[in-house]
């Protein structure tokens, strides 16, 4: 690869260059054309609003809020009035409290795991499509690992294995994200692997762009949109595995507080009090949903195939 | 295609090998099984520490996994700590998680094939607006929720309403009475619906966006043009395309399905393999790591041999494919 | 488009009628029909099987005793004034002949007999004793030790003996023990059990099974699912009231309300509930609540190899600072208005010897509680927490652990009551919870913990928690807690064969454990459970001793 560059190949240099600028250029476009796309889609406009409005509602209410989630007042068991909105569990905790904070549990294991997922498919992802061969085959083989049990069942056994040393958000986030980033780095090697044929990353190659310049400068971006779309989409994901662990028994435990921690413990009464699941159970569904819609506006307006 | 499916069959017995060892080595090294046992007072620290001999708790975990593999090369995935068998817990808890899983890969197929198609056809009309916001509404409800809902809210009242146990809500037929068909059904309907809801949605969204991209596709207009109607040229031409991605998906997910049925055993009480993980996980005595390993082992060979099922499907709804 | 729908719906309305049209038979109240059939109920479990021998270590489970109860007979059977009742179907008389060495002679009726025609018999006796005794010189069909759950009382056995034809027991103790009645409850075929083995031969349902001395016979089991018993008809007592008990076995409690408004389920067998539980089925048109306490208590455990922990002071100190009172009303209070703390580490309310020792122990008092951790050593900290002046702790918060099991509602909201309360007299209390909980309090890795003691309603299997750790015999004290006297007491008490001297001696051990802080007792378990009013089941009544509602199963009966 390298050597090739040379005094007699100037013009052509040049028009590489040119090339690769305008792909720049094409990029800028392309970013400001999916803003558009996006803002197009009013069911991605509102999912965006109301996530917004949820997490400026967590982040700002605790504050203005008479109790703390782990507050045990003196009424216990009562029902939603005006002192405890959202009622009280049976040992005194307020429940407007206590779904806050589940929200808050949720969102940060669900971006944690969205996070850390991608950077780690990413990574791997990248290193598999762009050198092939052994990484390659390994990857496929956890890959296929993944796709052949439930995800569900890994982290079950993960999180009660862990579960020995203890509970919290932050644990729960690591066996989702051991898990989650399997598929999305599945998705980054395939979208390499296409990309690669494209001949501005041979062009690159003959300028002597390193490896390491190639694949961030040249191929994530242009992979950029796939992987944003699947990192959104997988904080829904991240949501419900890990509300279905704590149905389940195994995740986060209390004095802390999650959504699924809150739907477990008031299913029982779900006739009687519906109020115990009904209010953490709708703050769930509107969250996936809003999550959902997001990330199907950013596949539509990140589709390479979209008619401006 | 052999040569496809043998290296399929290959790939999948590494795998399960891989995750055998991997499970084996974390399950081990979890908690210890035996110590709830002494929680009755009265129990004797001698009989736990003969109980620990006895199930060879004290040897390394290569002699204990090599003996396990030993095992289940005559197809014995031995037994459980508290001496149940493994082999039979995990076939009957499969015969009737299969009774859930598999119509409800069905329906949820069926369902998403019926609402992508509508959706592609009526695009961008009222109808194909109401059953996106359907499917995106579907997607995001866990099933544990919606099973809590239908329950509570559908079972019940419809039952109260004709004065007899109409829908049932746990377990997945009545025990003590001789098996009939209804029995069964009446048992399903709840659970099947809960699960296969839940794929509902995404699937019926990847096959509408098959058949719009189909329908719009060369030889459509052809067909059309040739004169031929219009509800031939959807099924025949049409549905029959579109179906390829959606199968290849569906195939896919089937471990999703699966995980999901774990979920929705536990609501509505059917004791199928989602229970047996579970109870091996967090029951009286666990971590039990055989119960933990014959579960990987059968699911996974299970949803290998769905994989290659659906790569023949495939075959056969894809000319191109078949030679 | 409309027209899809229409015709989906119709389908589905047709596909509903038609099921509906199929219930037939299967309506919402248990089956009585015919002169002999005493009909059927469907009885909630919930949990998991671990094998039927529930005399082995592992498959030591409740409900699967009161499953099989009257399938193997028992000796004695406890009322629900919890005294032992002679089972007279299958003894004519079981005596202490001799106290000095203790001496115990059971009568077995003539006319009793395993239903595969084998008569009942000593050997069956010598068999039990052989499996529970602990004695590594017994050995199970495979040539291995037994596994028995619980050995107390019959390692104390020094010889069973039969004569009269096998129909006269003599059972010699070396040293005496008071609760001999707790013993040969229930007996096993003998003759089965050691060709199949104790340890693995009743692991998985069979014909090793089927073999019944009581009232019930035990007819199918679908792994996990379901277990049905049906009357025994070579049973040569009073013929069981129902022809079947069906038992449903569910997973999570949470199931049982809507199984009951169903139809699915009758008879909800009482189990450790929560408040939703208790509310839930209350919310169920017609059925009959029973909540009832469980001869299960919760309790505070201090871990005294914890240098603060160690101190008599501080442990009496944090004793006093938790208002065992509130943690009552707002956890198992809810259940049952009837309970409330308790105040014995060896009788529990209702048994015949229950006496409140707690004193000032277990009086609530942050004053002096605040003012004791002030003597002992610790300074008021800036951040209203005390900080110790001396130990691995001083200078710092006085910070202690409480650990406890994962998943469970009830154990979990004691870990927060007593956070708060204790935060209130200036200790830090970080809550753990684990999944491998029990392992961990075993090896000691706690400061505090806080779970359940199962006891059986005979005093003498608390001795094994409760005598000093440095003996081998007390496996169930993982506190450290030691005390030469409370050993002494305990020894004379569980070898006092006069039940009222025992009693006094119990309850001299007690009030030491109160004085000593041995643990702090907070209350019972209250059991929910209950039946439907689409049935009507005569002789149905709740028993706290591990058998529940089961005492009398075979005395059950539908109007």
């Amino acid at each position: 690869m390298s050597g090739v560059q040379g005094s007699g190949v100037g013009p052509a240099v040049d028009e590489h260059a040119e090339k690769i600028d305008a792909y720049a250029s094409a990029r800028n476009s392309q970013i400001a054309g999916a803003l558009r796309a996006f803002a197009r889609r009013r069911s991605a406009l509102v999912g965006l609003a109301v996530l917004l409005l949820i997490i400026a509602f967590t982040v700002i209410t605790p504050f203005l809020w008479k109790y703390s989630y782990s507050d045990i007042t003196v009424d216990f068991s009562a029902a939603p009035g005006w002192r405890h909105p959202f009622g009280t569990d049976s040992i005194g905790h307020d429940l407007f409290a206590q779904t806050l904070r589940g929200i808050a549990t949720s969102l940060k294991v669900a971006t944690l795991v969205a996070l850390l997922s991608t950077v780690v498919g990413t990574v791997v992802g990248a290193v598999a499509g762009y050198f092939g061969r052994a990484w390659d085959a390994v990857l496929m083989r956890v890959a296929d690992l993944i796709m052949t049990i439930p995800v569900l069942a890994i982290t079950l056994v993960l999180a009660n294995v862990l579960g020995a040393k203890g509970s919290s958000w932050f644990l729960l986030s690591l066996v989702l994200s051991a898990v989650l980033w399997i598929p999305l780095s599945r998705l980054v090697r395939g979208t390499l692997l296409s990309l690669m044929k494209n001949d501005y990353i041979d062009a690159a190659r003959m300028l002597g762009a390193s490896d390491r310049r190639i694949i961030i400068r040249h191929l994530l971006p242009n992979a950029a949109g796939p992987i944003i779309v699947d990192a959104t989409l997988m904080v829904g994901r991240a949501i419900i595995v890990a509300a279905s662990m704590e149905y389940l028994g195994l995740g986060i435990q209390a004095p802390e507080v999650s959504l699924g921690l809150l739907i477990q413990r008031g299913q029982g009464a779900a006739t009687t009090q519906p109020w115990l699941f009904g209010f953490p159970a709708l703050f769930l569904v509107l969250i996936i949903l809003s999550v959902n819609f997001v990330g199907d506006g950013l596949r539509d307006a990140l589709d390479p195939r979209r008619t401006v | 295609m052999l040569t496809f499916i043998l290296k399929r069959i290959v790939n999948g017995i590494a795998v399960v090998i891989a995750a055998s060892v991997l499970v084996f080595a974390l399950v081990s090294l979890a908690g210890d099984p035996l110590a709830s046992m002494l929680s009755s007072p009265g129990a004797s620290p001698q009989t736990v520490a003969q109980y620990r001999q006895t199930l060879h708790l004290d040897d390394p975990i290569m002699v204990r996994y090599l003996s396990w593999v030993g095992g289940i090369l005559h197809g014995d995935l031995g037994k459980s700590y508290s001496g149940q068998s493994v082999n039979s817990m995990i076939f009957s808890g499969l015969g009737t998680t299969l009774k859930m899983v598999i119509p409800a890969a069905v329906f949820g197929l069926v369902g998403a094939v019926f609402l992508g198609v509508v959706g592609a056809l009526k695009r961008n009309t009222a109808v194909d607006h109401l059953i996106s916001a359907l499917s995106y509404a579907l997607y995001a409800i866990p099933v544990f929720v919606l099973a809590i809902l239908l329950k509570g809210y559908i079972a019940v009242p419809l039952n109260n309403a004709f004065g007899a146990t109409v829908l049932y809500t746990i377990g997945d037929s009545t025990p003590g009475v001789p098996p009939s068909l209804s029995d069964q059904v009446r048992h399903a309907i709840l659970p099947v619906f809960a699960l296969a809801v839940y794929s509902m949605g995404p699937w019926s969204r990847y096959q509408r966006a098959a058949m719009i991209e189909v329908m719009s596709s060369e030889y459509i207009k052809v067909a059309r043009a040739k004169g031929l109607g219009r509800a031939r040229v959807v099924i025949v031409h049409g549905l029959r395309n579109a179906l390829i991605p959606i199968v290849t998906i569906a195939g896919a997910d089937f471990a999703v399905i699966v995980g999901g049925a774990v979920v929705t055993e536990t609501v509505f009480g059917w004791q199928g393999m989602g229970r047996v993980l579970v109870d091996a996980l967090t029951g009286p005595v666990s971590p039990d790591v055989y119960v933990v390993q014959g579960w990987i082992m059968v699911v996974a060979i299970f949803v290998v041999a769905v994989n290659i099922l659906v790569d023949l499907m495939y075959g056969v709804l894809d000319p191109r494919v078949r030679r | 488009m409309k027209n899809y729908w229409k015709a989906a719906a119709a389908l589905i309305i047709v596909g509903a009628v038609m099921l509906a049209g199929c219930s037939t038979g299967s309506s919402k109240s248990a089956s009585k029909s015919g002169n002999d059939n005493g009909g059927s109920v469907t009885v909630s479990v919930v949990g998991a099987i671990e094998g039927f021998n529930y005399l082995k270590a592992g498959s030591n489970i409740v409900f699967t005793e009161q499953m099989m109860h009257g399938i193997w007979p028992d000796s004695f059977t406890p009322d629900p004034s919890l005294k032992s009742v002679m089972n007279s179907d299958l003894l004519e008389s079981a005596d202490l002949i001799s106290k000095s060495p203790q001496v115990v002679q059971y009568k077995i009726n003539p006319k009793a007999s395993w239903s595969d025609g084998t008569p009942i018999s000593a050997d069956d006796y010598i068999y039990l004793w052989e499996a529970m005794s602990g004695n590594k010189k017994f050995k199970d069909a495979d040539g291995s030790a037994f596994l028995p759950a619980n050995t107390s009382g019959y390692d104390q056995i020094s010889s069973v003996k039969g004569s009269d034809g096998g129909k006269t027991v003599t059972v010699k103790f070396s040293s005496s023990f008071s609760d001999w009645k707790s013993l040969f409850n229930p007996i096993l075929p003998s003759h089965v059990v050691k060709k199949v083995g104790f340890n693995s031969g009743l692991d998985n349902f069979g014909d090793a099974l089927k073999v019944s001395g009581g009232p019930w016979m035990a007819d199918s089991y679908a792994d996990g699912q379901s277990f049905v018993k049906v009357r025994n008809p070579k049973y040569w007592g009073k013929a069981a009231g129902l022809s079947s008990i069906v038992y449903r076995i569910i997973n999570d409690s949470t199931e049982l309300a809507s199984a009951v408004q169903n139809g699915e389920i009758q008879v909800v067998n009482p189990t450790n509930g929560t408040v939703s539980l208790k509310d839930a089925l209350q919310g169920v048109g017609g059925f009959h609540l029973v909540t009832a306490p469980s001869l299960t208590f919760q309790h505070l455990d201090f871990n005294e190899s914890n240098e603060y922990l160690a101190k008599t002071d501080i442990r009496r100190a944090i004793a006093n600072a938790i208002n065992r009172n509130e943690i009552v009303q707002r956890t198992v209070g809810q259940i049952n208005p009837k309970a409330t703390t308790i105040g014995n580490h060896i009788f529990l309310p209702g048994q015949p010897g229950y006496v409140d020792n707690s004193g000032e122990y277990g009086k609530f008092d942050a004053k002096k509680a605040k003012q004791a951790l002030l003597k002992a050593g610790m300074v008021e900290g800036s951040d209203g927490y005390l900080q110790p002046t001396w130990g691995s702790q001083a200078g710092k918060d006085f910070t202690l652990s409480i650990v406890s099991a994962s998943g469970r509602e009830l154990w979990n909201q004691i870990q927060q009551l007593v956070q708060a309360q204790l935060k209130a007299v200036g200790i830090k209390v970080k809550i753990v919870t684990l999944t491998d909980y029990f392992s961990q309090v075993q090896k000691g890795n706690y400061d505090m913990a806080t779970y359940g003691w199962a006891i059986n309603p005979y005093p003498s299997t608390m001795k094994s928690v409760w005598c000093s750790y440095t003996n081998a015999e007390c496996a169930s004290n993982w506190a450290h807690y030691s005390n030469s006297k409370v050993d002494a007491l305990l020894k004379k008490a569980t070898g006092e064969l006069d039940s009222q001297k025992a009693s006094v001696l119990y309850n001299q051990a007690d009030k030491l454990l109160w004085s000593d802080m041995a643990s702090l007792e907070l209350y019972e378990y209250q059991q929910v459970g209950g039946w439907s009013g689409s049935v009507d089941i005569e002789n149905l009544k709740y028993n706290s001793s591990a058998l529940g509602f089961h005492w009398n199963d075979q005395d059950w009966r539908l109007k």
